[in-house]
Parts: structure tokens; C-alpha cells; sequence
């Protein structure tokens, strides 16, 4: 759609009342600042200097009635909205690649209320989770969502892209520690997901919503757990020979015990990443965990573990190594520690079942070696379940093309040969970052005819389809 | 257009958002481009080719170069280096906000924050320096905002030094150290010419030790001119530095002060810039004064906004202050000391009518057993 003559002007003042005058924005420097999310074309662009994806309109709303507001009058109009919440995904989710409406949600962010009782907490979706998990630190508790991004994400941007933190294997994903959640509809309609998350009362509402990226709605404010801050932490660290040994050592380990940190890196990040920030020279897989909680609970585990890593001929590296991870557990994600710009990188970060989890891990590792000259693979494995793991694939090139085509075009086929490795093997698409612009190509791929289930209720939610365009594969 | 070092910073921090939790403007305002992430893009998209634009200029000076940002960098990296060159740009350009060309023309033409003379600078506490001698061992530096907007933390300032028996002066002419022209406009050649001037009246004073009233005039002292290679002929300390040599040295003796529901919002220059969180905490400890920390404190503190700020953008310092006094309310504390006349200039402007603001200075003056 295209407004003519002073149409624009006469949207924006529909807005400025719904909102507040000062909380809409058509200034160049705030379209600028949305331009770009942790999506590697987006920032390849930022990088050549192309003109960035840009709204039409920054809104700022303050509630729930105001999002209300904005989506009726966007429906009206049908101009696409694209939610923002800490705009620091990796998937281009949050980019206004349809112009339109950025929903900036950052203006709500109070603290509705600690229930200690409950033990659960609950603010506005805008509030960065760095400040939730403050507000909980300040009682004595702790959300255990401690994900890279917690100082910049926000409460909606880990819903909308159920995301993980460090913790997640003792204490479970976004999705696992949301009780409820306040969701406006594209419609304007403002509901409320069950007061729990467990019940008998039809599909799970917050499954639903959890994960849509802004698609199917706007989530607004949430609850989710607390837990007490664990009376000890204990770390410890291994390494094993093969990463084939890793796996089923940490597979054991996760059927017996439940330790809060579990990661085990792949022969090529052991010798990269692992070396250069906590220095462990040897080559092979390396190991690090954290145990906490009930300190004599804890001596159990940590002795557990030390059994089942010796059978799979795991060499204790003691408690230094997993400590040292832990104090730099964020460094690895500023400047100069993380890949950056010129180099072309991506996280194919998968999610399969124990009988498929090496046959996923070798055929992405060979199908991006083998037929992309210069690039490299490096994974670990960080996010454990009873009945699997989630592979944390990540691909450098460290000379891409410099001619943007051609750039955005081999990093799209990476991508492609990637992810339908890992699917053909068994893989799911991704377990923690989301679809957003960068997978939604594949996700019909993904769900087969299953896709018409998302499809039903994107159309039956928001028939107007203005709800962030060409993500999530809706 | 920019240095190498402001491009090195943009380029380094605009695809980096792990500071956001910090600023203390973008978490009240929500604004994405009040973050460093985003300033950082805007310098690195003007470095390939991009116009500056007015909004952009006008998005540099939301920012009160509090240095939580930077602080908290694992890499180091340093936003207030672009910012403050977009300023300098921004101003040479003629594209910087009204209200900041205004200040920035008042300070020109008078050297002074608040558009004072010298013989008016000093007119709230003319008394308290008229009978000063013109040299003396050390110098107390008074600075703009304590003589405008808080004269009562000058005036405690030098009864204590007094009643210390500290041969001192102050100077009755006092130049601006050039800390807020460097941070309105960037540190260009006009900051250095004041630092220069200083210099030489601190010369003159004989003063072997200078007391920075304010800590941002502490910070370009001991940052800024020494990068300068200008020739600063005295030592520098804080006032909270200074009180607690004071009291270690027995100089001055403090009787407890009954204050009870207290806590202590900590000045970023300080904390994060000078690493200075203890001196006034230990000041406070030996008048028997409990403190009742705020969550965030030390170099983790979020600023109030600051006395430039205030000047030029006088809402989004409310704003900035009310996420202060918030984590104020939070605790059960009803009284805020603070150690910087800016802070105390701000808190006292925006603070509600149930919460008392009051200075280090203020209850070392209380204190002191005469």
C-alpha cells in the first residue's frame, strides 16, 4: 500500500492518539536504529552501507490498551507491524523488512508483582530480562534464564523466540518457565493464556503463542518462575578424546542427574574458541558443567558425573576450566571475542534426538566443508534433554564476497544445505533462536503438511496478514 | 570525518547491544536509539557515506557520558569517544539542537556553565571565599555547578577544610576546567585552551594539591590533561578522597551523626571513571551513618542524568533521575547522600516531597566536632 499526499500525516495522528504524541517517531535517526538485528545479512549490509530496512512509523506504546490501539488502527489501514523488542535476534525477526509499524516495546517494562509464594514473577514483555532477573535477585531469587542475551533481550523477545538460557538443562526453556501470559490479539482483543501452564483445558495457549515471533500476536506481559538462589555451585570439567564419547557420557549424566550447566564442545571449537578465551591447550572434546543447589545434593551429582565421564574415558580437568567458562560465560559475545563483520557467520543451531544427534552432527559438518570452500564448522552441545540434545552448529568464512548478491546468496546456500541436512537426518530446524526472515523459507520444508496448522491459525488470527510479514514462514 | 579511534569504537559497538541494561537514559525513554548500539551504527553508516542528519545529531546529546556503557565493555570499547566526535561534528556543522548551540554560545562567550562572570560566579558564597589567601598549598576547586546550583556543598566544603586547619584557597577568578564545554562539544581545541588557562592560575596558586569539588572537573584533570601532556603543576583528589584522608589522618574529627534510613547514590565520574566507590563510604562509616545500598551501586550505579544535562535537556533529566529515585524507593530509605554537586543538584530538582537529599559535604559539616 502506498499512502498518498498527506495520508501518512493523517496515520500519524491517529497513532500520536493512541500513544501520546511523544511516542511516535518518523525521524530518520529513529528508523535508522531499527535497521539492523544480530541477522548476519542485515549487518553485511550495514557494513557495505546500503540504504537498511526502515519503518514508517516508531510507535512506543505504554500498555496493553495502547498495543490494542495501534493494532486496530494498523488493521484498518493494513500496514504491516513489526514488534521490536531488544532487536538483539540473530534470526531478522524483529527487522521492518515491510516497512510499516515498529512496535517498539520497550516503554513497558514494569514490574507487575513477585508472588514469593507461587515463587513466580511477572512485568511487562518490554522490560530487558536483565532487569526481571534483577528485580528477583533484589528478593533472593532468580529467574535461571540467563541466556547471552540477557542484558539486551527482552521478556517478549525470549517468549516470541522461546529461548534458553545457560541454566536449561536443571532448569528448563522460556517456554518451560513461562506460567502465563497477557497476549494482544491482532484484532485488538487483549486475552489472558490460563493462569497455569498445566492443565486439561485443550491445547496449551502459551504453547501457541510462545514462539510466533510476532505473527500471531503481541505478547504483553508474562509470569514465569522464580527459583531460590542454589546454596552452592560446583563446577567441574572433561575432556574426551572423541566428541562421539561426549555425547553419550553427557547423555548418561543428564538420565541421572540434573546439573545446571552442560556443555561439550566439539574437537574444532575445543581448539579455537575454548583455547583462546579459557585456555585449555589439549585437543579433543572438551567438557564443562555446573552442579548446584543443595550442597550435599550437589556432592552427589558432581561424583556422578565423575563416574560416568570416566567410563567414556573423560579426563577430569577439574573445577578451574568449568569456573573460568563461567566467568566468561557473556565475554564470548562482545566485539572482539565473537565472529564479526567482514567475517560471514551463522548458528545453526539444531535440535534432535540422541539416535540422531551424530548422524546430524557429521552430515551438516560435511555438507558445509565439503562443498563450501574456506568455510569453517565448529559446534558444541550446551542445551540437554532426557531425550536429546540441541547442536550448536556455527559456520565462519572469514573472506566472503565482497559484492552484496553474491554475499547474501552463498550465505543463503550454507544456510539451505545446512539446515535440510539436519533435517534429513532427524534435526529440527532450530532450538532456540528462532525462524525469523533468515529460516522462514525452510520452515514449509520442516512441517510438511503439518505447515497448514500454523497457516490455519495465522490466517484465523490476523487475516489481514499485517502481523510481521515474511517471518516464520507465514 | 570521524578519528580513527571514534570509527574503531562505532564500528565495534553497532552490531553489539550487551550494554543496553546499563544506560540509564535508553531504560527510561525505551528509545532503541538512545542506546550505544545504535549511536555506534549511526557513526559507522555516516563513516560509509551517510548524511548527518539533524535527528541524528540531536539522538548524540541523549546521552549523559554517564560511562555505564563503557564500564561494563568486556572489551573495553568506548562509546563517549564517538559520541562526544558526533557532538563536535554535529556543532561544526550547525546541526546540533537548539538548545545545545544556545549553551554552547552561552559558554563561549563566558567560559561558564550557567552563563556567570567570574566576579558573579562566586556571589552565593562570597563570604565564605573573600577572606581566602591568593596562594596557598592547596587548591579547592570549587567548579560551576557547586557555585550555581548547590552553594551550600562549597560553603561545607570550606568550613571543613578550615576547621582542618588545611592552608588552602580557592581561586577567585576560577576558569572552567573545560568538563562540560568537553562533554557539550566534544574535546575539541577550544576544551583545551580553558585546560590550559587552568593550568596556569593552578600555577600560580602554588598550590602543590588541587580538590576537585565535582568529579567531572576531577576526571578531565587527571584524564584528559594528562593526555593533553599539559603541565598540571599539582596533584588532584576528590572531595570524598580527600575527606577520608582527612579523617585517616585525624586532620578532622567526626561525632555520629543519628541519620538513620540512608542510602548513597554513587557519581559515575567517580565510581566508574576515577574507581573511587569507597571513600565516601568510608567518610559516611565513621560518622556512624548506615547506609542502605541501593541494588545497583558502586560502578554499577545508574546516573541521575547530571548538571549538563539538566541544562540543555531539562525533561529527559527528569526522566533519567526518576529511574534513580526509583531504585531509591526500593530500599527503605527516605534520605540520599550523595558525593557530587551534580547529583545533588539533580536529585534536589526532581526528588518527591517525602525524600531528603543531602551531600558528603553537608553532614562532614554536621559532624565535625568544633
Amino acid at each position: 500500500m502506498r499512502f498518498e499526499a498527506f495520508m501518512d500525516k493523517m496515520v500519524q495522528s491517529e497513532f500520536e492518539d493512541a500513544v501520546g504524541k511523544e511516542n511516535v517517531s518518523v525521524s530518520f535517526a529513529d528508523k535508522l536504529s531499527y535497521g539492523v538485528d544480530y541477522f548476519w545479512v542485515s549487518r553485511f549490509w550495514a557494513d557495505k552501507g546500503q540504504r537498511l530496512p526502515q519503518p514508517d512509523f516508531i510507535v512506543r506504546p505504554g500498555s496493553a490498551a495502547e498495543v490494542s490501539k495501534v493494532l486496530k488502527i494498523a488493521n484498518y489501514y493494513k500496514i504491516p507491524v513489526h514488534t521490536w523488542g531488544g532487536g538483539s535476534g540473530s534470526q531478522g525477526s524483529a527487522l521492518p523488512m515491510a516497512g510499516g509499524i515498529i512496535l517498539d516495546m520497550k516503554r513497558m517494562n514494569r514490574l507487575i508483582g513477585i508472588d514469593e509464594n507461587t515463587r513466580s514473577i511477572t512485568a511487562e514483555a518490554g522490560m530487558i530480562f536483565q532487569t526481571l532477573e534483577w528485580h528477583a535477585n533484589e528478593h533472593g531469587y532468580t529467574t535461571m534464564h540467563i541466556p547471552s542475551c540477557l542484558t539486551c533481550g527482552t521478556i517478549g523477545g525470549a517468549l516470541a523466540h522461546r529461548g534458553i538460557g545457560i541454566m536449561s538443562t536443571k532448569y528448563g526453556k522460556i517456554d518451560d518457565q513461562c506460567l502465563n501470559m497477557e497476549i494482544v490479539l491482532p484484532n485488538g482483543d487483549i486475552i489472558n493464556t490460563l493462569p497455569v501452564p498445566k492443565h486439561a483445558a485443550g491445547p496449551d495457549l502459551n504453547q501457541i503463542f510462545i514462539g510466533s515471533e510476532g505473527t500471531l500476536g503481541i505478547i504483553t506481559k508474562a509470569t514465569v518462575k522464580l527459583f531460590k538462589q542454589p546454596e552452592c555451585r560446583k563446577f567441574g570439567s572433561y575432556l574426551f578424546q572423541k566428541f562421539d564419547d561426549g555425547i553419550l557420557a553427557c547423555r548418561d549424566i543428564v538420565q541421572l542427574v540434573k546439573p545446571s550447566i552442560l556443555r561439550l564442545f566439539d574437537p574444532a571449537e575445543t581448539v579455537s574458541i575454548i583455547k583462546s578465551i579459557i585456555g585449555v591447550e589439549q585437543v579433543g572434546s572438551f567438557m564443562n558443567y555446573a552442579v548446584e543447589g543443595n550442597p550435599d545434593i550437589a556432592e552427589f551429582e558432581q561424583e556422578t558425573i565423575r563416574r560416568i565421564c570416566e567410563r567414556y574415558g573423560g579426563e577430569d580437568m577439574g573445577a578451574e576450566y568449568g569456573e573460568k567458562w563461567y566467568e566468561n560465560r557473556i565475554t564470548f559475545f562482545y566485539p572482539g571475542h565473537i565472529m564479526n563483520n567482514p567475517q560471514m557467520f551463522g548458528t545453526m543451531d539444531t535440535v534432535c534426538t540422541y539416535e540422531n544427534v551424530l548422524p546430524v552432527y557429521h552430515a551438516m559438518k560435511d555438507v558445509v566443508e565439503q562443498n563450501f570452500p574456506g568455510v569453517r564448522f565448529i559446534a558444541h552441545c550446551s542445551h540437554w534433554y532426557d531425550w536429546g540434545t540441541m547442536i550448536y552448529d556455527r559456520f565462519i568464512m572469514d573472506e566472503p564476497p565482497e559484492d552484496p548478491d553474491e554475499a547474501i546468496r552463498l550465505h543463503n546456500e550454507i544456510w539451505n544445505a545446512g539446515v535440510r541436512a539436519a533435517m534429513a537426518h532427524g534435526g529440527v530446524i532450530n532450538d532456540h533462536h528462532g525462524i525469523g526472515l533468515k529460516l522462514s523459507r525452510l520452515m514449509k520444508e520442516q512441517y510438511g503438511p503439518a505447515m497448514q496448522v500454523l497457516e490455519g491459525l495465522k490466517k484465523s488470527l490476523d487475516p489481514n496478514g499485517i502481523m510481521n510479514p515474511y517471518k516464520l514462514g507465514l | 570525518m570521524f578519528s580513527g579511534i571514534a570509527y574503531e569504537n562505532a564500528d565495534a559497538c553497532r552490531f553489539c547491544w550487551m550494554c543496553r541494561h546499563l544506560c540509564p537514559i535508553a531504560l527510561r525513554t525505551g528509545k532503541e536509539i538512545n542506546g550505544a548500539r545504535a549511536k555506534g551504527l549511526a557513526v559507522s553508516m555516516m563513516e560509509r557515506g551517510m548524511d548527518y542528519d539533524e535527528s541524528v545529531a540531536a539522538a548524540m546529546w541523549e546521552c549523559a557520558l554517564c560511562g555505564s556503557c563503557s564500564n561494563n565493555c568486556a572489551t573495553g570499547y568506548e562509546p563517549r569517544i564517538f559520541i562526544r566526535e558526533a557532538r563536535s561534528q554535529a556543532v561544526a556543522q550547525g546541526i546540533a539542537p537548539d538548545a545545545v548551540m544556545d549553551l554552547f554560545h552561552v559558554m563561549m562567550r563566558t567560559g561558564n556553565l550557567y552563563g556567570k562572570s567570574p566576579d558573579e560566579k562566586f556571589a552565593a558564597i562570597k563570604d565564605s571565599v573573600s577572606s581566602l589567601p591568593s596562594t596557598a598549598s592547596v587548591l579547592l576547586y570549587i567548579g560551576d555547578v557547586a557555585a550555581e546550583k548547590a552553594p551550600e556543598l562549597a560553603k561545607a566544603s570550606i568550613a571543613i577544610l578550615k576547621e582542618a586547619g588545611v592552608d588552602f584557597t580557592v581561586l577567585a577568578d576560577e576558569p572552567a576546567s573545560g568538563a562540560y564545554l568537553g562533554d557539550l562539544i566534544g574535546f575539541v581545541e577550544e576544551v583545551r585552551a580553558r585546560a590550559v588557562r587552568l593550568c596556569a592560575r593552578i600555577k600560580e596558586s602554588k598550590a602543590d594539591r588541587v580538590v576537585a569539588l565535582d568529579p567531572l572537573d576531577a576526571r578531565i584533570m587527571l584524564h584528559e590533561y594528562n593526555e593533553w601532556n599539559l603541565e598540571l603543576s599539582a596533584d588532584v583528589v576528590t572531595m570524598p578522597a580527600y575527606l577520608a584522608e582527612l579523617v585517616r589522618l585525624k586532620q578532622i574529627s567526626l561525632h555520629a551523626l543519628d541519620l538513620p534510613g540512608c542510602t548513597f547514590h554513587d557519581a559515575g565520574a567517580l565510581s566508574r571513571d576515577l574507581h573511587d566507590t569507597e571513600s565516601a563510604r568510608f567518610v559516611l562509616k565513621s560518622m556512624g551513618i548506615d547506609i542502605e545500598e541501593m541494588f545497583l551501586n558502586r560502578d554499577l550505579a545508574k546516573s541521575c542524568g547530571g548538571a549538563l544535562l539538566l541544562e540543555y535537556a531539562p525533561e529527559l533529566t527528569e526522566q533519567t533521575a526518576q529511574g534513580r529515585l526509583e531504585d531509591a524507593a526500593r530500599t527503605s530509605a527516605r534520605t540520599i547522600i550523595t558525593e557530587a554537586p551534580g547529583s545533588y543538584a539533580v536529585f534536589k530538582t526532581f526528588c518527591p516531597d517525602d525524600v531528603t537529599i543531602t551531600d558528603l559535604t553537608l553532614l562532614v559539616e554536621q559532624a565535625l566536632e568544633i
